[in-house]
């Protein structure tokens, strides 16, 4: 099972825990967007997997003129968007945590 | 082994495969970063399946199966949802950036996350997508070429003294043995054994656990194993390969390996096994003479069975891949079963059942039944570059599907040799036998029991220059069978 667990923040909705990111992740999330959110904010700290279903959405997401911030994203996620040619055009905004 | 899973186009779903491709890739020896990669690639053909490939039913299934060799894992998703071309379906980098079409971005992902990424079309039996990567083995190979050159040197067995009396007891081989039995390989071969398996206490010690070896060991009047004699149950039939043989150099010329041969020969027929039966490799009549001395009778020829490889003993590489024959030993005697024999092969495989001293009694049916769909299943050897296709059914569909197996095998993997198998039991397989003639097979021989407890008819499609005259059969039958297929090959 893969339980999303967020919490929203005025404007802002928090993923906090994501162990995988994937279809199924991203449409749990859509679900829970609405109008209002205008910022995602992901911990990946626990996070080892995502694929393109994940990343395109938080492309989309953020090209969409919405806030995006991530926090210890995994190592396969730059590799996947310099496969998927994307890396030199999405100025991801993230931070990785010293103990991570 | 190879491990099944069957499961519904649920998007609930994908988090637990994940979650077990990638225990399992760390299990087969990837390492981290590599087992995501190819978690990733099944992530993303699972989310596509469930995604596209059932665009008009609510709930659908497909399947997922896991295999494992020891150089190679491959995972194979099948599935009978709407046509699809991958092709048809490339990734744009350009198209993504500018208007937000992603499509094809997955399949980019899977092709670069994999070593093989094979699309098989099996027309209406639906398709196939085949997900390798190669282990990496060259880690394991410096391993071994280090410790081989700190080896202290091997005594001289021919310089050694072979002690007059020697008494040694031979027993079936149980789950303890297993570091006796690595040990042996060493001190053996030191590290050219071709089966790096037997390198292994804890593989030795997991096959002898799953059952799905049988063998004995040979010890010494100290305990100390001085030779081991084993073979392999087959997944699906009750025969088995004598494949791992092995007597330590002081203790050869003493009737070991007999002893041992004849013991196994014995725990098989104990075990019921319907046969035994070794693949002897062709550029040198060894093995096919060690065969045929225990009554083994060679029953095919398979052409290109192997790469090149580098064999010791041998000044220079062997020119082309290395061929085979089947040499079988029925284990008991089989009452007169009903076979259905293609007529341009009928002689052959009747001198085949005979020499094997099979009854048979041949029959033939004008209209025979066919089931609904037909039912193949393909097996791709990555290492050896060789493909089988089993039939297990035929259908109306069997010259579409095989056909369409065959060109999607040979435009993406163009295999040196493709065998495949037509049961002689199903009386539709004269009549079938045309068709995959016409796709370019020719005869290979006989392989008895080697499915579902029946015999088949191997065919194979070489795809690779050969000559035929480096190829060297031992028995006079081995000859007549080769004698045919250069035949056809030329």
């Amino acid at each position: 099972m893969n339980i999303v667990n967020t919490h929203k923040d005025g404007t802002t909705i928090q993923v906090r825990d994501c162990k995988t990111f994937n279809l199924q992740t991203k449409n749990v999330l859509k679900s829970r967007l609405t109008d209002k959110i205008t910022k995602l904010y992901i911990d990946f700290s626990h996070c080892k997997l995502i694929d393109s279903e994940g990343i395109i959405f938080l492309y989309e997401w953020q090209h969409s003129g919405n806030e995006l911030e991530l926090k210890n994203p995994p190592e396969i996620m730059f590799e996947i968007l310099n496969i998927l040619e994307l890396d030199d055009t999405w100025d991801l905004n993230y931070f990785i945590t010293e103990d991570n | 082994m190879d491990i099944q899973l069957h499961i519904s186009t649920d998007e609930e779903v994908i988090t637990p495969v994940c979650d077990f491709t990638y225990s399992w890739c760390i299990n087969c020896g990837l390492n981290d970063p590599e087992a995501t990669r190819f978690t990733v690639a099944v992530s993303e053909l699972v989310s596509d399946i469930i995604l596209f490939a059932f665009p008009y039913e609510s709930k659908a299934s497909f399947d997922l199966t896991f295999k494992q060799t020891l150089s190679n894992i491959e995972v194979v998703v099948s599935e009978a949802g709407e046509p699809f071309d991958p092709d048809q379906h490339r990734y744009n980098p350009k198209r993504a950036r500018k208007e937000g079409d992603f499509e094809g971005a997955g399949l980019r992902l899977i092709r670069r996350f994999c070593d093989e990424f094979l699309f098989i079309n099996k027309g209406k039996e639906g398709k196939e997508f085949r997900l390798s990567k190669r282990l990496n083995v060259h880690d394991i190979d410096e391993l071994l070429e280090l410790s081989r050159s700190k080896k202290p040197e091997e005594p001289d067995s021919s310089k050694t003294a072979v002690p007059e009396d020697i008494s040694y007891t031979i027993s079936q081989i149980t789950p303890s043995d297993a570091e006796d039995i690595a040990k042996l390989i060493y001190r053996t071969y030191e590290y050219s054994y071709s089966k790096e398996d037997l390198y292994y206490p804890k593989k030795i010690e997991k096959t002898l656990l799953g059952k799905e070896k049988l063998g004995v060991i040979t010890r010494n009047q100290n305990g100390m194993a001085i030779g081991y004699f084993a073979v392999l149950k087959k997944e699906d039939s009750n025969v088995a390969e004598v494949g791992e043989a092995v007597v330590s150099p002081d203790y050869r010329r003493r009737g070991i390996m007999s002893s041992m041969m004849e013991q196994l020969i014995l725990t098989a027929k104990e075990h019921q096994l319907d046969g035994l039966y070794g693949k002897a490799v062709t550029l040198h009549p060894v093995s096919q003479r060690v065969n045929h001395k225990y009554n083994f009778i060679t029953t095919a020829l398979m052409l290109a069975e192997s790469n090149n490889i580098v064999f010791k003993g041998f000044d220079e590489e062997y020119p082309q891949p290395v061929s085979v024959v089947i040499d079988y030993l029925p284990l008991f005697e089989t009452e007169g079963k009903k076979v259905y024999l293609p007529e341009p092969y009928a002689d052959i495989l009747l001198e085949t059942y005979n020499e094997l001293g099979v009854s048979v009694s041949r029959d033939y049916e004008s209209s025979p039944t066919m089931a609904e769909k037909s039912d193949i299943q393909l097996t791709i050897d990555y290492q050896d570059n060789t493909s089988l296709i089993v039939v297990n059914r035929y259908g109306s569909d069997f010259n579409t599907v095989l056909s369409n197996m065959l060109e999607s095998l040979q435009e993406q993997e163009n295999p040196n040799a493709v065998y495949i198998d037509l049961p002689l039991e199903n009386s539709a397989t004269p009549e079938q036998f045309d068709i995959v003639k016409s796709l370019g097979f020719i005869y290979c021989g006989l392989a008895p029991m080697f499915h579902q407890d029946s015999d088949y008819l191997r065919l194979q499609k070489i795809n690779t220059a050969l000559e035929l005259e480096l190829i060297e059969i031992f028995s006079d039958f081995g000859q007549k069978i080769k004698a045919l297929i250069a035949d056809e090959y030329c």
